[in-house]
């Protein structure tokens, strides 16, 4: 048993080797005398006590002293130098102390060694790395709240002196680097490379680079990320950036991360697979965020990107290969079909631009999912809304059959046209075939929705083709009785386009119009021929129509003057002579005449309509009239009078004396009125109401399911009564092949609905029935 | 002191729907308006022409020679007298 | 593998047709006149007309109650098929219950003039439907088809109408044999 004054001896020498049993870390002690009081411990047998006593302290000393003053530099600053400087010296210090311990823990680990009872230091075999772990576990348990300010400074005072390096190589001229924002003269770029790199390969060493600056690193990169996808792809749409991106991330953005990780050096030491890993992950992490962002910005702006389709394709071909890489699809979907809603599916917007706008999403999103299944699903809200604007079919129509500009359907109509034979071949290609995306609509026929081109999406907006063909026919009709000089040829040609496109017997109806307006011209130089026509001085030419053939003409009454009536008669008995057992049927307010009309000094060359050509020869032969009057001779009724005679006022011509009576300008007058100028005659010869002579649609269509009616009086006499369904399927028995008899059961119900509110009919449950009498 | 205007009609262009002069509105055989054309025509009037019997009765000229045709005897479908041509 | 190529192309020919034109490929004359003469039906109260396919009008049946004469209380039915020269034949028409009658044979066969030599195409299914219930007011002894109904008709009205009663309950006429037809 040793004596009291050896133990003591013992302890101080023990705490000469260990000093921080005392609180210090330096000691003189050598290796060798160490040795020799190893030796004095072991014979003692307390090796494992003085250990832990030792490694009790290091955690003592590591708590209350190292990690206190290492925290105590990350203050919140507003500079940016002071940050990076204030984070380098923390750092620093930490780095020293560290090393200061070294020594100590050598001797610790020899100490260990002569342990046998294989205790884990701080989780590790080793006491080396059980102290960085005591270090790092110390450390991160007293972490402040705003330590990532400095971080932050530090790291993006150098990545400024890097992106400037490889982005502003050329901007010799300005005074101020704008890597350091110093002036050239005292630059610090070089310094602060330097001391970036010697910070980073002492946090590497410490093992505390990830934890300390990976949040900070990971959310400032892609905070430039960010912005540099911001500064650089507003606005523009016509030129692909993903490859640049690709490349700034790999050149600028890796090669600085590289440099972080590896102590300054541009390529990772080829032996170091955790090096390597830690950049390769932080790379996928970092290329993921920035297709996220990227796409993420390319979808806010994909309704720009729509409108200016195809000028905007390199967008959409980015935004294509970004959607595979990463989740955005429901986000682009809710996001478009918000954009679509708010910016274009209100009253604010003409017709004619919706579908110009929903043409271009057809052809944007195409070429975005060829399963169109993106498609259908975003623009259902547009063929909602267009099915319920009132002239749909009317623009469409007209834009199918319009050139020039802004018609792009006529252009997809000529296409289909021309590609017609091109599909067969798709069908061959199996081995190219992809599954439907997850978010298809399973109920839905996955070619349906390739198959389909833009025009049958139009036309199925509306459910029927021949809601489509009947509104063709009124406009055919409207523009052949319009105009003064028909294109037969080009008509002829739309018409040939849309039968490929309808079918032939859909179009009949258009062929035989059509023809009428050939045969017409025929007819007139076979009558011009004719001597028994006489040889009036007025020209005389009709359009002979096949009635049963033409969309039902707006009821109008109208006398001719009696010089015009027998004009068309002769005419007519022309016709006759002509055209053995058949006569005509002058429907007087159509057509239209070329008068001169001489007045003072003045000459005007007109062409106007027939009661517009009526009303002023009663005025040649009578300079005043009461309305009255007029609506004795020409059988018009006062209030159209009253509106059409306003075309006259306009020309300077007649003048509404008193009330409801008109007088013919004097003369001179006539002269000195400005309106009859020339500019504003060519503008207004033109003139004609610019309104359709055709029955509307609408009136059309009341009219033929009027014909419905009977029928359906018949069922209920005989069946008492029936459900809606029902009375549909019955009905469409009885539907023939000519257009619009075809009725859908919407419109049956809405039918049914206004003879329920006239009382015609009694709805009970869901049973329609005759009212009892 | 008026100075009268002079209105001169160059030119009228008027539009008139044509019709067979007939006793009736629909062909008797395929029902179809005489205005219209036979089922098996496209274009009315001179590609499908009505022509008359003796009996004065007419039809598209296409449906009475189909259903001459089809018989012994030739004989009006609507009236049974014999069939002849009326070239009024 | 053929077969397999020629059903595939039939597919792309349906294919083509329904892309132009689509189901409306422009419809036969006889399409034509029957919808007419359907649209104008102008049935009697004893009578009504069943669509087993309503799209297809062609084929179709009538079906007669008749309210007074020694056929009141039955239900006949006809069917009627028409055929692609329509109006410029007649119709087939057939009486699919059995019914002990001068016109109308076991067969279902109708001896009914409009229905042969006398037909003529500004007939109409309207004409066919009165020729036909007058037969079941007025049986023709003169032209029949069931010799042995028109005899007894002739000879003795009183069975003759016991028997068609006897008929329509169901039960044996003679050898034959008619399946119970009253409403």
């Amino acid at each position: 048993m040793a004596k009291k004054g050896e133990l003591e001896a013992c302890w101080s020498k023990i705490n000469y080797a260990f000093p921080i049993l005392n609180g210090t870390i330096f000691t003189e002690c050598t290796n060798e005398e160490y040795e020799d009081i190893q030796e004095i411990v072991i014979n003692l047998g307390i090796q494992i006590k003085i250990r832990d006593l030792v490694i009790i302290h290091i955690e003592k000393y590591v708590r209350q002293n190292i990690v206190p003053s290492f925290w105590a530099k990350f203050v919140k600053s507003d500079v940016e130098v002071k940050g990076f400087q204030l984070f380098k010296t923390a750092i620093n210090d930490l780095y020293d102390s560290v090393t200061n311990f070294e020594p100590m823990l050598r001797k610790l680990s020899l100490l260990n060694s002569n342990c046998s009872d294989n205790m884990p230091i701080f989780g590790e075999r080793d006491i080396i790395l059980g102290f960085k772990q005591l270090l790092r576990a110390t450390l991160l348990a007293q972490i402040p709240l705003e330590f990532q300010y400095i971080i932050y400074f530090f790291y993006k005072v150098s990545f400024n002196v890097f992106d400037n390096e490889y982005e502003n190589s050329d901007m010799g001229e300005d005074v101020m680097c704008s890597g350091c924002w110093n002036d050239y003269s005292d630059c610090n770029c070089a310094y602060i490379v330097k001391v970036f790199h010697d910070t980073n390969r002492k946090l590497m060493e410490l093992q505390l680079l990830e934890r300390l600056a990976g949040q900070v690193l990971t959310n400032f990169i892609q905070m430039r990320i960010e912005s540099h996808i911001q500064k650089l792809c507003t606005g523009t749409f016509d030129v692909s950036h993903i490859a640049f991106l690709e490349n700034w991330l790999d050149t600028t953005v890796m090669s600085w991360l590289t440099r972080i990780y590896c102590g300054g050096s541009s390529k990772p030491p080829p032996d170091d697979k955790n090096v390597q890993n830690a950049i390769s992950k932080f790379k996928q992490k970092l290329s993921y965020y920035l297709y996220h962002s990227y796409t993420k910005l390319r979808i806010d702006q994909l309704f720009n990107i729509i409108i200016e389709y195809p000028d905007s394709q390199p967008a959409v071909d980015d935004i294509k290969l970004c959607l595979d890489k990463t989740d955005l699809r429901p986000t682009l979907c809710k996001n478009l079909q918000t954009a679509l809603e708010t910016r274009l599916l209100h009253p604010g917007v003409n017709t004619s631009e919706i579908l110009t706008a929903y043409v271009s999403t057809i052809r944007t999103l195409r070429h975005l999912d060829p399963s169109g299944v993106i498609l259908e699903t975003v623009t259902k809200p547009v063929r909602n809304y267009l099915r319920n604007r009132e002239d749909t079919v009317r623009s469409v129509v007209s834009s199918l059959t319009e050139d020039g500009v802004g018609s792009e359907l006529a252009e997809e109509l000529a296409k289909f046209a021309a590609d017609g034979e091109d599909d067969l071949e798709k069908e061959d290609l199996w081995d190219e075939w992809n599954p439907d995306p997850v978010d298809a609509d399973p109920k839905a026929n996955s070619s349906d929705r390739k198959a389909s081109d833009i025009i049958s999406m139009l036309v199925n907006v509306y459910g029927s083709k021949e809601l489509f063909v009947n509104e063709y026919r009124t406009l055919l009709a409207d523009r052949l009785l319009g105009q003064t000089v028909i294109n037969t040829e080009k008509e002829i040609t739309y018409l040939e386009l849309l039968k490929l496109r309808f079918g032939e017997s859909q179009l009949h109806f258009c062929e035989v119009m059509l023809k009428d307006v050939y045969d017409s011209k025929r007819i007139n130089a076979l009558i011009h021929q004719d001597n028994s026509f006489g040889d009036s001085h007025i020209m005389c030419n009709g359009m002979i129509l096949s009635a049963q053939f033409w969309p039902p003409f707006k009821d109008e009454s109208l006398e001719l003057p009696d010089v015009i009536k027998q004009l068309l008669e002769r005419y007519t008995k022309c016709f006759e002579a002509l055209k053995g057992n058949r006569t005509l049927n002058w429907i007087p307010h159509l057509g239209n005449v070329n008068i001169e009309i001489e007045i003072g000094q003045k000459k005007l060359d007109l062409t106007v309509s027939p009661f517009n050509a009526t009303l002023i020869m009663h005025f040649q032969d009578k300079p005043e009239w009461s309305l009255e009057e007029l609506h004795q001779v020409m059988k018009v009724p006062i209030t159209i009078l009253r509106r059409k005679i306003t075309y006259w006022q306009s020309m300077g011509l007649i003048s509404e004396k008193s009330a409801d009576y008109y007088v013919l300008v004097d003369g001179n007058d006539a002269n000195r009125s400005n309106v009859a100028t020339s500019q504003v005659q060519e503008m207004i010869c033109e003139d004609e109401e610019s309104e359709s002579v055709m029955a509307s649609a609408h009136d059309q269509r009341e009219g033929e399911l009027q014909v419905f009616w009977s029928y359906i009086v018949g069922m209920l006499t005989n069946l008492d009564s029936l459900p809606l369904d029902r009375i549909h399927q019955m009905l469409k028995m009885f539907a023939s092949q000519a257009p619009g008899t075809e009725c859908s059961i919407q419109e049956l119900r809405q039918f049914l609905d206004t003879k329920v509110r006239t009382h015609q009919l009694v709805l009970q449950g869901s049973m329609y029935k005759l009212p009892k009498t | 002191m008026q100075q009268a205007m002079k209105v001169t009609v160059k030119s009228w262009t008027g539009v008139a729907t044509w019709r067979w002069i007939a006793n009736d509105d629909n062909c008797g055989i395929c029902r179809m308006p005489f205005d219209s054309c036979c089922p098996d025509c496209k274009l009315p009037g001179d590609d499908c022409p009505l022509v008359w019997g003796a009996c004065s009765h007419c039809f598209h000229i296409h449906c009475i020679v189909k259903w001459l045709h089809s018989q012994p005897q030739q004989q009006c479908p609507m009236c049974r007298q014999d069939w002849k041509f009326n070239n009024k | 593998m053929i077969k397999l190529f020629s059903l595939k192309q039939q597919k792309k020919d349906e294919e083509g047709s329904a892309r132009a034109g689509g189901s409306q490929k422009k419809a036969s004359a006889a399409q034509l006149r029957i919808t007419k003469d359907l649209n104008e039906l102008n049935l009697p109260k004893t009578c009504s007309t069943e669509f087993p396919d309503p799209d297809d009008l062609l084929n179709f049946k009538l079906i007669i109650c008749p309210d007074e004469g020694f056929y009141r209380g039955g239900r006949f039915v006809f069917s009627f098929k028409v055929g692609p020269n329509y109006p410029h034949e007649p119709p087939k028409v057939k009486c699919e219950t059995a019914v002990y009658h001068p016109n109308i044979d076991l067969e279902g066969n109708v001896c009914l003039n409009i229905l042969r030599e006398d037909w003529k195409p500004v007939l109409t299914v309207n004409s066919i439907v009165y020729g036909l219930q007058y037969l079941f007011l007025e049986p023709n002894p003169e032209d029949p088809l069931n010799k042995e109904a028109a005899d007894e008709l002739q000879s003795n009205r009183r069975l003759f109408e016991q028997h068609v009663q006897r008929a329509m309950r169901g039960g044996y006429v003679g050898a034959s044999y008619f399946e119970r037809c009253l409403k």
